[in-house]
This record gives structure tokens, sequence and C-alpha cells, in this order.
């Protein structure tokens, strides 16, 4: 198991650049978030979870040396929780896909979740692969898709994260999902 | 596209983006003709949107976490060998998780394993949770309940060891119909007697019903799953829980919330009754052939028991009758009304056997021979805690005159008033004897408590005194078990002249709560008038005091069980500082190694925070709360200037609380300030010279400053009231180093270590290794190394000791990144000297935050 020392070593690398550093974190991150999600939702159920982004907070405090990161930044904080959610809705899209083509054991709907995201997996991987190029051609569009679409934040959190205008964040927003919705409908 | 294409379409699509839709097809006409490329990827972008206007707009962070909360699927475990257990087959899906049919490989029996889901047990807290009561559980030894073996985590799984009892669920029996009245009865006498022994352990089942339940080829009756059922998610529980169901005779299928009590369905503190409930239902349908408040549809059923008071008797036959009426008093709404325990129900059994008038139409009031089981019982359900064993009598307290320590004509005779109306109103308020010894009272005999206790024939005995500080006095008191002379409780405090009058009343009160005394009428009239004045309400305030008696005792399960405590008072009283403030206390000692360590430092120390921080915004002039922040500054911040700033605090707002005062010396003498320290402790050992801990603390500043004389003179004083003081054992040991009494040391930290493993081997070890005992002290490390928890700073020690420097230096830097509560007070440790000259000695210290 990485200790806090370790999980924030990576964390410094990474916003001092490394891109390879934050392909190491994502995992250990997403492994908290597993474990406090879990938590929460046989606390609280699943109600509580959709209303903040407190539990990815609490992922990140449990995980690193306070004393070393201190979050002036918040981009780096919210980018990963954002690149993190894109991962994991991604991977379920997936899933959900192969159990399909499968056929045969077709799972009994579980939640209201798994019926969403039944109906969207399709969408979701063509949205991922539009943003991968998206991301190609205007990079600060794509954090701006991933910061407001799976970080949750609203255009003023999205603003002082990637530090640019509100109206800036608007502008982005609007034309990336113009964009990405012109991709997506053409992919499928 | 190149940049430049790509700013420009971003600029066009801007334009058109923002105009209003009907000026758009000129605009397009306009650009279109510049640069026909740019017109078509800008018409086409701005349909896109239009077409799916709400495209994003709906985050996905929360699908994400709420996936993230998911199980993976899990493969079937059918011939998969986890451990010692072969597994078999899967006999059934509960609401925990799967049981497996397995084979104990190593004794060659088979058992049952129950499987937990992740989802219930996936932290260090619930985990231990779940062992807690599978180990109470495991204490069970009866024939009617299903035996648990053990809890066990084996590559990746969470596991219940219990005994494989093959036969048919009552479920499965009920599928046929109604039972005949003889096997109604015997089914429901052993069902019954396993409960009465469940609850004479403090255990409630929680879910009693026919899938729980399993009748052998002999007719003979396992219960499974006792108090299991509070693992299972509570807000979803009616939803969720259906496992199956029963199958009624209308085809219906049903949840578990057919056989849930109306309180269990209001979400309101259960205590045993809910069990007598769900059994008075189960007898219904055994008799009967239907559950009486199953309906179509949940909402339905739910309905049905929250508002019917004892549901219609279906009786099929005449011998079936007075099985009728005993389930009837069982299904009472008010639990008041039902039977008042299990063992009640079983004599009715009795009754109904021997063709005896039942006591269940109308017994209310009528109390037998067995009335003082009844009533102790009965407290069990007012205070819904464990029943001692043994404690089958009425229980007996000698009150013995409070002694005026300080001389003066008028105290004597105060002592003897305050005294007289103390042991008066323990009596009015519940139901205990209360003995004083007859006057003149010998004070002399007060040297030797136990023998008065047996000459009274007391369980318990009550000692104290008090002395004048101007005004005011300053009172303490101490109960202790007559069998052993342990100690139960302990407490001083000052009493303003105007409190005189309350003071024996609030006192009677709480040692009742205490002691476990079933109050009565007038005591509950009592409690609620206190509770009242605090602005709680009663259940909230007896909680949080039972929680503080929990916190004082400093033993590990029972802090578990102190926040229990706190947290259910804060459920009652949501905005009731005070308990937050035991929360946090109770987390901040549960990092420590004295304590068992059942969860990290640092998510002890997150839960302690945020306990505080709750307090303070309640209220943010509590002293309490303010030590507490000084605790949490001082332990895991290793913020000193934080930690005094919220000492100084408390100390202005209360500075009669003595915690303030010996937690501020700590700091102190951490920070090199040893004079200023001893003052503190002395300021704290004034206001508590009869604690433990204030002596223990003024003790160890002593030693900090390195006055051993002192200090041992403290701590064997604390040892000869307290001979199995922890803290005082282990203090005294290092004491006794530094004096080079290394015989008298090792004694101690012997001792220490058989009364609490975890907290005694690193001294012991050090002690070993310093007197040249290697084979010991690598012994000691051994039992530290087979721990789960981290403890790194407690092997750092034996190595030291052992004279492994590298080993020992290497061990503290994990201590120190772990932020080990006491790792800075290494650094003011007289043994730590001989590491001094270490290089890395300066590392050491500044990670812990000092300059040098």
């Amino acid at each position: 198991m990485e200790s806090p020392a370790d999980i924030t070593q990576l964390l410094v690398r990474w916003c001092e650049g490394d891109r390879d550093a934050l392909e190491s974190l994502l995992p250990l991150v997403e492994a908290k978030l597993r474990e406090l999600a879990r938590y929460h939702m046989r606390r609280e159920g699943p109600g509580h979870l959709l209303q903040t982004t407190a539990l990815v907070n609490e992922a990140f405090l449990r995980l690193i040396d306070q004393n070393r990161v201190h979050w002036q930044n918040r981009a780096h904080f919210f980018g990963i929780s954002a690149r993190i959610m894109r991962r994991i809705l991604l991977n379920h899209a997936r899933d959900q896909k192969r159990e399909k083509r499968g056929g045969g054991a077709m799972q009994v709907s579980l939640s209201k979740a798994d019926e969403v995201a039944t109906n969207a997996s399709e969408e979701l991987i063509a949205l991922d692969e539009a943003l991968t190029r998206l991301e190609r051609i205007d990079e600060r569009k794509c954090r701006v898709v991933e910061l407001r679409f799976f970080g949750g934040l609203s255009v003023e959190e999205t603003a002082e994260v990637l530090g640019v205008s509100p109206v800036t964040v608007i502008r982005d927003w609007t034309m990336a999902r113009a964009w990405l919705a012109r991709e997506v409908s053409h992919d499928r | 596209m190149t940049d430049s294409d790509w700013q420009r379409l971003e600029g066009a699509f801007q334009a058109a983006a923002e105009m209003p839709p009907e000026e758009r097809a000129a605009y397009f006409e306009t650009i279109g003709t510049e640069a026909p490329w740019l017109r078509e990827e800008v018409e086409t972008l701005v349909d896109a949107l239009d077409r799916r206007r709400d495209f994003l707009e709906r985050p996905a962070l929360s699908l994400g976490l709420q996936l993230l909360g998911e199980n993976p699927a899990q493969a079937p475990l059918e011939g998969k060998t986890i451990g010692n257990y072969r597994i078999l087959s899967l006999l059934g899906k509960g609401g925990m998780g799967e049981v497996y049919l397995a084979e104990d490989l190593a004794l060659a029996r088979r058992v049952a394993l129950k499987f937990v889901s992740h989802r219930l047990v996936d932290d260090a807290w619930s985990r231990r949770q779940l062992i807690k009561e599978a180990q109470a559980i495991a204490q069970l030894d009866h024939p009617n309940i299903c035996a648990v073996y053990g809890v066990e985590r084996q590559a990746g799984y969470d596991f219940i060891v219990m005994q494989y009892v093959p036969g048919e669920t009552l479920a499965g029996l009920l599928q046929k119909g109604r039972l005949p009245v003889e096997i109604a009865l015997s089914l429901g006498r052993q069902i019954v007697a396993a409960l009465a022994k469940a609850h004479a352990h403090g255990i409630i089942h929680r879910d009693i019903k026919p899938q729980n339940i399993i009748v052998t080829a002999e007719s003979e009756v396992k219960v499974l799953d006792f108090g299991l059922a509070k693992f299972v998610p509570a807000p979803g529980a009616v939803e969720e829980r259906g496992e199956g169901g029963a199958v009624s005779q209308a085809g219906l299928i049903l949840g578990t919330v057919a056989y849930m009590s109306p309180e269990q369905l209001r979400g309101e503190r259960l205590d045993f009754r809910t069990d007598l409930f769900s059994f008075g239902t189960l007898l219904h349908e055994m008799i009967s052939g239907v559950n009486p408040f199953a309906k179509t549809s949940q909402a339905e059923t739910i309905s049905a028991i929250l508002t019917t008071d004892s549901p219609q008797p279906r009786t099929p036959s005449a011998e079936a009758a007075g099985l009728m009426q005993i389930a009837q008093k069982c299904l009472k709404r008010d639990r008041e009304e039902r039977y008042a325990s299990a063992s009640e129900i079983l004599l009715d059994f009795d009754n109904l056997q021997q063709g005896r008038q039942l006591r269940a139409p109308g017994a209310g009031h009528r109390r037998a021979w067995w009335g003082s089981l009844l009533f102790l019982l009965l407290s069990i359900a007012i205070g819904g805690i464990y029943l001692h064993s043994g404690r089958a009598k009425r229980q007996t307290l000698a009150v013995l005159p409070l002694i005026a320590e300080s001389p003066d004509a008028n105290t004597d005779e105060l002592g003897d008033r305050l005294t007289t109306n103390l042991a008066d109103r323990l009596a009015r308020v519940a139901n205990i004897a209360v003995k004083t010894p007859t006057a003149p009272f010998d004070r002399g005999r007060l040297a030797d408590p136990q023998r008065l206790a047996r000459e009274l024939s007391a369980e318990t005995l009550f000692i104290g005194g008090f002395r004048k500080r101007g005004e005011s006095l300053s009172f303490h008191f101490t109960l202790l078990r007559a069998a052993d002379g342990a100690r139960i409780w302990g407490e001083e405090r000052r009493i303003a002249p105007r409190e005189l009058e309350v003071f024996p009343q609030e006192l009677a009160i709480k040692i009742a709560l205490l002691l476990q005394f079933s109050l009565n009428d007038e005591g509950r009239m009592l409690l609620q008038a206190l509770a009242a004045s605090q602005n709680k309400r009663p259940e909230a305030y007896e909680l949080y005091l039972r929680g503080r008696y929990y916190w004082n005792s400093r033993d590990t399960e029972k802090i578990l069980s102190a926040i229990e405590c706190f947290e259910q008072a804060i459920d009652l009283e949501p905005t009731y500082a005070l308990a937050y403030t035991g929360q946090a206390d109770s987390y901040l000692l549960m990092s420590t190694v004295a304590f068992g360590r059942p969860m990290s430092t640092r998510e002890a120390m997150i839960k302690a925070r945020a306990a505080i921080k709750k307090a303070l915004e309640i209220d943010n002039q509590l002293c309490e709360a303010h030590t507490s922040l000084g605790v949490y500054s001082l332990r895991y911040e290793w913020n000193w200037p934080e930690a005094e700033k919220a000492f100084r605090q408390a100390i202005d707002l209360n500075p009669e609380y003595a915690p303030a005062h010996y937690w501020y010396a700590n700091l102190l003498a951490l920070t090199g300030r040893s004079d200023q320290a001893i003052a503190e402790s002395e300021k704290a050992w004034t206001l508590e010279p009869f604690t433990p801990h204030s002596n223990i603390n003024l003790a160890r500043t002593r030693y900090y400053a390195r006055q051993y004389e002192a200090a041992a003179a403290l701590l064997e004083r604390v040892l000869g009231q307290y001979p199995d003081q922890q803290s005082a054992l282990n203090v005294l040991g290092y004491v006794y180093l530094q004096q080079g009494r290394m015989n008298e040391a090792i004694a101690r930290f012997e001792k220490l270590y058989r009364a609490n493993k975890l907290f005694g081997a690193a001294p012991l070890g050090y002690a070993y290794g310093k007197a040249g005992e290697k084979e010991k002290a690598l012994q000691t490390l051994d039992v530290l190394e087979a721990q789960a928890v981290p403890l790194s700073q407690e092997k750092a020690l034996i190595h030291l000791g052992l004279g492994n420097t590298n080993e020992a230096v290497r061990m503290l830097r994990e201590a120190c990144a772990e932020r080990f509560a006491t790792y800075p007070f290494l650094f003011i440790e007289p043994f730590m000297n001989e590491l001094r000259s270490d290089s890395r000695y300066g590392e050491l210290a500044r990670c812990a935050g000092f300059e040098r």
C-alpha cells in the first residue's frame, strides 16, 4: 500500500507536469474513492452522494500528506477527480456494452443508476472518444468538459480552477458541447 | 484543421450561437460566400446544439460516485478453497450476503460460511463492529442458537463461520400451511428459549422471521443470525431486504417487513421487546397459517403494523386459543403492554401446558416470585444495556458517610446531612436497596471498604469526601465493586452553595444510571427534570452520561461503546455539543496503542476533528470542546501554538476543568517549559486530587523534568489504590528504569503486558533489551509484528532497547510519517538521550516539528 508520502510525491510530480505521475495516481485515488463511496452509501444511502463533491474531497484528505500539498491551486485536485470519474464511467459503459454483446447473461437491472448507465453507455463511449479528439484540437475545452460534466463543477468553479473568466468558460462550454454533440451523433 | 481555422470557426460559431435564431440564416449566407467550409461547420454545430439543448448539462459526477459504491460482480465461489474452507454449495442469499456450505479442512467438519458483502464491512471500523458482535454471539452457548465459530478474513473475503444445521427453515414449513398446536408450542418454546438466552447477554436479534429459524428433522429449533441484522443498511432496509420473502397463502411475496415491530419500522431505538413482537407475528402465523399483517403491498403491510393494536385472533381450534392469547400479548403495538421478557412468555407456555390461568390477558401489574428478574430485564429495556451475569437479585448499594476533609466543626454535620440526603434520594429514584452503616460510624473502618461491604451485604460501595473551598464545596466520590474492590466510577466536582439542594438528586440519578439500576416513576421524573434543565431530552442526557462512563473506563471495547452512546445521543439531539466533544475525546484516545488502535491515526483524527468542529459550531464557548481541539492540535497537527491557544481559551472559559490543565501541562513539557508544566499539572491535581489521571499526569510531568523520586511516589500511591491502572504501571516502569531499578521496572511492565499486550509489549521489550534479555525482547517484538495495526513507534522502542539503532530509526521515520500521536514526546523522553548523538536524531526531531 502506498503511503501518504508516496501519493503526495506523485501529486507534486503531476503538478510539475509529469503525466506519468497521474497514471500512477489514478488507481490509488480510485481505490480510496471506491471505499469511501461504499462506506457512505451504506451509511446514508445513495441520495446523499448525489448532492456533494465532499466525498472526493475526503478521499484526498485521507490520501495525502497535507503538510506538503497546499491546495492553493485547486485545479489539481478537481482535475484528478474529474479525470477519475471520466475513467470510471467509461469502464462501466464498456462493461455494459460487453455484457450486452455477450447476450446470454443479461443481468437484472440492480438500480436506477444502472438503467441510466445502460442507456447512456454507448453514448459515453462515443463521448470519450470525441473528447480525446477535442483535446488534441483545443485542450482547454476538453478540461472544461471534464470539470463541468465529469467533475460536477459550476461555471464559476471551473473558471477559478482554470484561471480564466466565467465568460470564457461559458463560451468554451457551449462550443465544446456543440462540437461533441455533433461528433457523437456522427459516430452513431 | 489548423489552429487558425479552429479559431476562426470558434469566432464564427460564438457569434452565431449568441445571436437570435432568426438572424442566423443571413449570417450563414454571409460567411458562406467567404468560406463554404466555415458555413458548413458552423451550421452543423449550431444545429447539433439546437437538437440537443440539454447535452452534458447534467453532471456525471454523481453517477460516477454511485457506480463506485457498487460491488464488482462476484464470481461464484463453489469449488473454491478459501483459507481452511472448501466451499461446497450455495445454501442461500441473505441481506448480508451469500451463505455457503463448506468443509472446514482443519477440523474436518461441515460449517456454514456467511460471506459479508463488502458494501457492509469495507472499513476497519465496521469490521471491528462486526467482529465484536460475532464475539458476543459466539458467547451464546444454547441448544437453540446456531453457534457462531468466528469471523475471518481470507483472500479478500470477510465471512462468518457458523454451525451448519441441516434442516428446513420455518418459512418452508409454513408454506405448507399452519402447524399442529403441539408442534407450534414446541417450536415456539424453543425460539423463546433462544431469545431469553440472548437477551440475558444483552443481544437483540432484530430480525426474527421464519427464514432465520431452522427446524431439524428431530424438530429441534436453531435460531440464526443473532444481532447481525444491524449490519444490514438501515435506510433502504424496507426495500432491499426482501430475500425471497415468505409466501403467504394468497401467494404474495413479502419482504421481511411483515415481521418487523412498529418501533423498528419507525426507526426508534430498539430494545429486546422488538424480538418479542416479531416472535408474536411468527407464533400467530404458526397457529393460523397467515401472517397477521401481510397485505398485498409493502406500504399496506407497514401501515397495518403501525396502526393495528393486536391483530384479530384467528383461531382454528380450541387448543390453539391459548397460544393465540400469548401471540396477542406479544403483538401489542405499545411495547410497554407486551410481555416484559422472553422468560415471561416461557412461563405462560408452562401455564398453558399445565392448564393454568395465563398471564397474557390483561396481565400487566402482577409480580410473582420472579419479579426481581423481571425488574432486571426491565432495566435493560430502559437502559438498553448489558445485563451482568449473576445479577439475579435486587442490588444493594452501601452509601458510606461522606468524609469532611477540612477540619471545621460545621462540615461534619454537613457531611452527614449530604450522606443521608443522598442515600434517601437513591432509595427513592431507583429500584435498589440502599444501606448506610449505623451511627456512630468509625471512620477508621473506611480503610477496608470490602469488609464493610460484606458486613452490609452490598454489591456496590459509595465512598466519598469533600472539603470546603471558600464558599463552595469540593466534592469527590468513588463507586467500588465490593467483590474485588475495582473502581467503577469516580468523579470530582465543585458545588456552589446554591447547588447544595439539587446536588444529591442529580447525583442519585447519575449513580442509578451508571450502575444500571432501573429508575422508578420518581426517578424518571427527576431524570426528565434534569435533562430539561440542560435543554436535553432525557434519553439523550442518559446516553451522554453513559457514554462518558464508558469513555472514563479507558478500555478499548468500552471506548467503542462510548462512541455508540454519543452517536445515539446526537441522533436524538443533533445540537448536543457535549456529546460531540465526547465523541471527539473518544476518537482522540482511540488512536493510541493503549486502546488497541482499532483505526488508523489519520482516520481517528479526521473523525475527532469533525466532531470538534461540530461542537464548536454549536457552542464556541464550550471549554470541553476547546480542550479537545487543543489535544487534537497537540497530538495530530503537532501545531504547538494552535494547541496552546486552544488550551488557554479552554482555561479562560472554565478554570476548573482539570483536563484542560493537564493537557496544557503536556504541551508545556513538550515545548521545554518544565516549571510551567509542573505548575499546570499541579493545578489539575488540586482540582481533582483523587482522580488517577491527574495524579499520573503530574507524575509524568515530573518524570519529564527528571524528578524521578517525586514521580515514583505519586505513581506508587495511585497503584496502591488502583493496582491495575495501566498508565500508572507504564510511567512507573520508565521512572524505575531511569532510577536504575531494572527488576522493579520489568515487574511493572510485565504486569502491564499481562493486562494489555499491545500497550505493554514495547516498554517490556525495551526493558528486556536493556537488561540483556535479548530472546525475551525479540518475543515481544514478535507479538507486535503479529498485529494488523501499524505499531512502528512501539517496535522502534524495542529495537532501541536492543541497540539496533538503524532499525529503530527506520521505524521512527514510519511513526512520524503516520503522525503517531505520542511521537513528539519521544524527544523529551530521558531514554532518548542515547540516540541524541546519532546523526539522524536531528532529522527525526525536525519531523516532529522541533527546530533542533
